[in-house]
């Protein structure tokens, strides 16, 4: 049980390092990659310490990376889709570090489950900038679309959350 | 059963709003579509949460187990829907698991069951380690949901007790007390009375039973004469553990030995319906009066293995003795005889008339070698004082033996007896 939490804890932050160098080395870029580090940071202290809330962290700052990658006039790498894949990876196998040490996983079961979960939030980025591709969308009415739905799926999260009774670990 | 979130969901949820937020703040799609598909994950996770109904409990276990025994475990298992891949825990003190069925055994004592379809049940086949009273439960039973955004478990508390046994030596003698009590049993008694045993012949005198007459002896002597006869009786056995323990030492492993021929003892007096006592001194020092039948006999057990190597309270302790063993009683003591308050509660038994006896575990082979001339010389005094101790008891008519690390149980209980033998010789 030790030896696959310590495993799932190596493996994720092995791929959190991965993402934070893989940034393009273009000006201004640097801010990202400290944002990313932090995150990497934060998920090191958080594996070492038992702190779960370091995984939200973590991935929140991955996330903003991008965020920060994409503002640039570079081209993102590695693309949108890669960069799911290697945050659904990260957060699994980190969650999976803290759910090892106190319970038996079944390490295969949980491999093939951060694997498929991966692929399928790749492939739900790709299908989104296929769709998204040739278009151009800009001004205050998108921007407040966009808010509007924002608050709307951020709404709508905690509330299938609270009507759910679930204690939150 | 009761759901906790991982901290998987949090991760996406935050992970998703950040990423939506962040794509409003720079302008670019890039951000949102990941955001986007991390909401999802979280969104699809807490659609397909289901939190099963589950009933767990340990359908059979028994309540006592022997030492090097294989016992089956059974467990019992109901949800009101399928449940996936699950894993089952059973707190097992000091027992090993042998084989398991409907599972499969992942670690120490827990079950990987493949998925669980409303009904199921399982069982661990363990043996035992060592004696005492262990611990059974609590049962734990944990699964995922599915994507796993939420851990289930469902968890009954309670915790049973089964008693692990000793191993049991062969006897093949026992020392028999030398006095009986009116219960019927295989011991033949001093006293006259309706039995099998030949006593004695006495002339006829009203109100004898006419088939106790003695119709050869009457014609030589021209009167009638009868014969006396022992009645079968069975006795009363008090035993006597002595658990004090000396610090840096391997003293424990007396006790483990003395517990070992107590438990050994009482069974073997139990099969010749003997009335059973028991005496623990350690730090609680309890006592059970002298008794028969299965209820009693598994309390005698019982508190047997929950003797605890440790300081003997000895105001309780005499307390505790003068309670128990009572005549007709035979007392067997088992002891280290570490301290000479247990030497004194054997004069103060025996001169008020008991059977007693002292069975002596070999404290000299648990000590470690004397490192210089000092020490050794402080070890002969000390072997020269324990030997007086005996010589004291033994002057008193207490028969004392020591239990050598390398003999069978049968050795001490044999030279007892021979010494018993050779006292009532000796008195005639």
């Amino acid at each position: 049980m030790a030896t696959t939490a310590r495993l799932t804890a190596i493996a994720s932050v092995i791929l959190g390092l991965a993402l934070v160098l893989s940034v393009p080395t273009a000006k201004g870029s640097g801010l990202g990659a400290l944002v990313g580090g932090v995150g990497v940071l934060v998920l090191v202290v958080g594996l070492l310490y038992g702190l779960t809330a370091s995984v939200t962290a973590a991935a929140a700052a991955f996330v903003l990376q991008m965020a920060i990658i994409s503002a640039l006039p570079v081209v993102l790498a590695p693309p949108p889709w890669a960069q799911t894949v290697l945050i659904v990876l990260i957060v699994e196998f980190a969650s999976a570090s803290f759910a090892a040490r106190t319970r038996q996983i079944d390490p295969i079961r949980m491999v093939v489950r951060a694997m498929g979960t991966a692929v399928v939030a790749g492939g739900v980025v790709q299908v989104l900038s296929l769709l998204l591709e040739g278009s151009e969308v800009s001004g205050v009415l998108v921007r407040a679309l966009g808010v509007g739905a924002l608050v709307i799926a951020g709404g709508w999260v905690a509330l299938v959350w609270r009507r759910s009774t679930l204690t939150d670990g | 059963m009761k759901a906790v979130a991982t901290p998987r969901l949090r991760a996406y949820v935050t992970a998703g709003l950040v990423g939506l937020g962040a794509a409003l703040a720079v302008g670019d799609p890039g951000p949102a579509l990941v955001g986007t598909a991390l909401l999802t994950l979280a969104i699809v996770g807490l659609a397909t949460r289901s939190v099963p109904s589950m009933t767990a409990r340990i359908d059979t276990a028994p309540e006592s187990m022997v030492e090097g025994g294989e016992y089956r475990i059974a467990l019992h298992l109901e949800s009101d829907r399928r449940i996936g891949p699950l894993f089952v825990e059973v707190g097992l003190e000091d027992m090993d698991v042998v084989s398991t069925v409907g599972g499969r055994l992942v670690d120490g004592s827990t079950l990987s069951i493949p998925s669980l379809d409303r009904y199921s049940e399982a069982a661990f086949t363990v043996a035992p380690l060592g004696w005492g009273s262990k611990a059974l439960g609590p049962l734990t039973v944990y699964a995922d949901s599915p994507l796993g955004m939420f851990e289930l478990s469902h968890v009954v508390p309670g915790v049973q007790h089964v008693v692990v046994l000793p191993e049991e030596s062969t006897l093949r003698r026992l020392l028999k007390p030398l006095e009986t009590n009116l219960h019927v049993g295989e011991l033949v008694s001093n006293r006259r009375g309706a039995g099998s045993e030949f006593a004695d012949l006495r002339p006829y005198q009203h109100g004898d039973d006419p088939r106790s007459i003695n119709w050869r002896v009457s014609s030589r002597a021209q009167r009638l004469w009868v014969n006396e006869r022992h009645p079968e009786r069975n006795g009363d056995v008090v035993l006597l553990v002595d658990a004090q323990v000396e610090s840096d030492t391997d003293t424990e492993w007396l006790v483990d030995r003395a517990v070992r021929m107590a438990a050994t003892l009482l069974r073997a007096h139990a099969r010749h319906r003997h009335r059973l006592g028991l005496v623990t001194l350690d730090g609680m020092c309890r006592w059970v009066y002298p008794g028969m039948g299965e209820s009693h006999r598994r309390r005698t057990m019982e508190q047997l293995m929950a003797v605890t190597p440790s300081k003997v309270l000895w105001e309780a302790a005499e307390r505790a003795v003068a309670r128990a063993a009572r005549r007709p009683a035979m007392v067997i003591a088992l002891t280290s005889l570490l301290d000479p308050n247990l030497a004194g509660l054997m004069h103060s038994l025996r001169r008020s008339g008991m059977d007693v006896s002292v069975i002596e575990m070999d404290v000299e082979s648990v000590l470690p070698a004397p490192l210089d001339e000092a020490r050794s010389v402080g070890r002969r005094i000390w072997a020269l004082e324990r030997e007086r101790l005996r010589d004291r008891l033994a002057s008193e008519g207490i028969p004392i033996t020591v239990w050598r690390g390398d003999e069978p149980a049968d050795v001490p209980i044999a030279r007892l007896e021979q010494w018993r033998t050779s006292w009532r010789r000796r008195l005639g």
